[in-house]
């Protein structure tokens, strides 16, 4: 995938987070977006998903792009199968959930699951998505070091088929998802 | 021999020592005063009450009081319910009906009963004004819990492209329903009570109010009394009746629709 960033300004009243920022975002499987805390990664993920407003220009190849926040934000009305449904169908929703190791947990309320439970459902949601760029805003948080080797396993399964970003503070994490690195960093 | 006595709940024992107090005062209050006209006893007040439930007419009148009252009610949640959801999705249908809202929360009840008279039917006014009562406070009921939808499950649902009925369905009607529930039961009380203001104004035949206006009028201070205490019984009931409808249909609107959602009325 070929993401072409240009002149990309951003502010937020008087702080200015992107200031005529170009990039060059060419990757094949996973690309994970390293820097330092309030660097602005998320804020350049949420501008590329359309979800932020922006002055400059960023062209994305992609029609539909899978979102995984930094929290999990289920809806807390529904159940866990349904979340991960509304976003795609029943079976492929419970395709992921039982992927994830959430088959047990379905019909359940979001609310009563743990924190890690809460991640790995908004993962599966994110994979249930019909998207061809899924964007994974530290999704292993939370995460004991089998779920995240599971996790680790099934998006880089996942990554044959459709192209993956992934926001993480984790040096460790691109060498387990033996992927690219690109590092934001102020000037 | 020891006699075990039974312990009185607690909860029992003081609702009792409340009623015993507000009746003893009641009594020392009308001993004090001395005249039946002014300030009637508990016991002519409870002599008058036994009168009037064994007449036939007692029935028909609460009835009919009940009735008229609960059809506005009910006229009041259904437009408000969908002025609340309609205004709170347009900014232009906002700026029209808010100053509308505001007006009809802030005169006094007693302006609409005047005006009222003038423009409908003398039957028709109780209906009318528990109707316009209770429509604001639906309305602001629903557009409070929409308004409340949690701005970053609306983000999530941006990011997969819902649209505007999945919103509705996930996000706005569950966030909506506790406070829209919230609202039609503060609404039961307000709405009863300006009914039978109007009923006593506009002087509405074989209602509460009427009867209510007749004991005044005829200087019949214990069945004054007596009605007063029947006005607070009914409103207790008609509270009790639609909370736990209101309780039933969003059981099984929940159950119906697999939603979680914490039921946050009375």
């Amino acid at each position: 995938m070929n993401i072409a960033v240009n002149n990309l300004t951003k502010k937020y009243g008087d702080k200015t987070v992107f200031e005529n920022f170009s990039c060059m975002l060419n990757f094949d499987g996973i690309l994970v977006v390293r820097g330092a805390s309030g660097i602005g990664k998320t804020t350049l993920m949420k501008m590329i998903a359309g979800l932020e407003n922006y002055s400059g220009k960023i062209s994305v190849p992609a029609q539909k792009i899978s979102f995984m926040f930094q929290e999990d934000r289920l809806i807390p009305f529904i159940s866990v199968l349904k979340n991960v449904a509304a976003v795609s169908d029943v079976n492929t929703a419970e395709k992921y959930l039982s992927a994830l190791g959430l088959q047990e947990e379905s019909d359940s309320p979001p609310n009563s699951l743990s924190g890690g439970m809460k991640r790995r459902a908004a993962l599966a949601r994110a994979l249930a998505y019909p998207s061809e760029l899924v964007i994974l805003d530290e999704p292993f948080k939370g995460l004991d070091k089998e779920l995240k080797q599971h996790a680790v396993e099934i998006i880089k399964e996942e990554s044959r088929k459709r192209d993956f970003i992934i926001v993480t503070h984790e040096n460790l994490d691109s060498k387990l998802l033996e992927s690219a690195v690109f590092t934001i960093k102020k000037f | 021999m020891q006699v075990k006595l039974k312990k009185v709940p607690k909860k029992i024992l003081n609702a009792s020592l409340a009623l015993a107090f507000w009746l003893g005062l009641w009594l020392i209050l009308s001993k004090k005063i001395g005249i039946e006209l002014l300030f009637p006893s508990p016991l002519s007040v409870a002599v008058t009450l036994r009168e009037m439930l064994t007449q036939k007419e007692f029935y028909s009148v609460c009835l009919r009081s009940f009735f008229r009252i609960t059809v506005g009610y009910m006229l009041g949640i259904a437009s408000g319910g969908i002025l609340g959801s309609l205004i709170s999705f347009s900014e232009i249908l906002k700026s029209i009906f808010k100053p509308f809202l505001t007006a009809v929360k802030t005169t006094p009840v007693v302006s609409f009963i005047i005006l009222a008279l003038i423009w409908i039917e003398r039957d028709g006014v109780p209906v009318f004004i528990t109707f316009l009562m209770v429509m604001p406070i639906a309305a602001a009921g629903i557009l409070t819990g929409i308004n409340s939808a949690d701005s970053e499950l609306l983000e999530m649902a941006d990011a997969y492209k819902f649209g505007f009925g999945k919103k509705l369905k996930y996000i706005y009607l569950p966030s909506a329903v506790p406070s829209f529930a919230s609202a039609c039961e503060t609404a039961i009380g307000l709405g009863w009570k300006a009914g039978v203001a109007a009923e006593v104004i506009c002087m509405s035949r074989g209602t509460v109010g009427y009867a209510l206006k007749n004991s005044q009028v005829y200087m019949e201070t214990a069945e004054l009394f007596a009605w007063t205490g029947i006005i607070i019984v009914i409103s207790l009931v008609l509270e009790k009746l639609f909370v736990s409808l209101f309780e039933l249909i969003f059981k099984k609107a929940v159950k119906k629709g697999g939603y979680f959602i914490e039921h946050s009325g009375k």
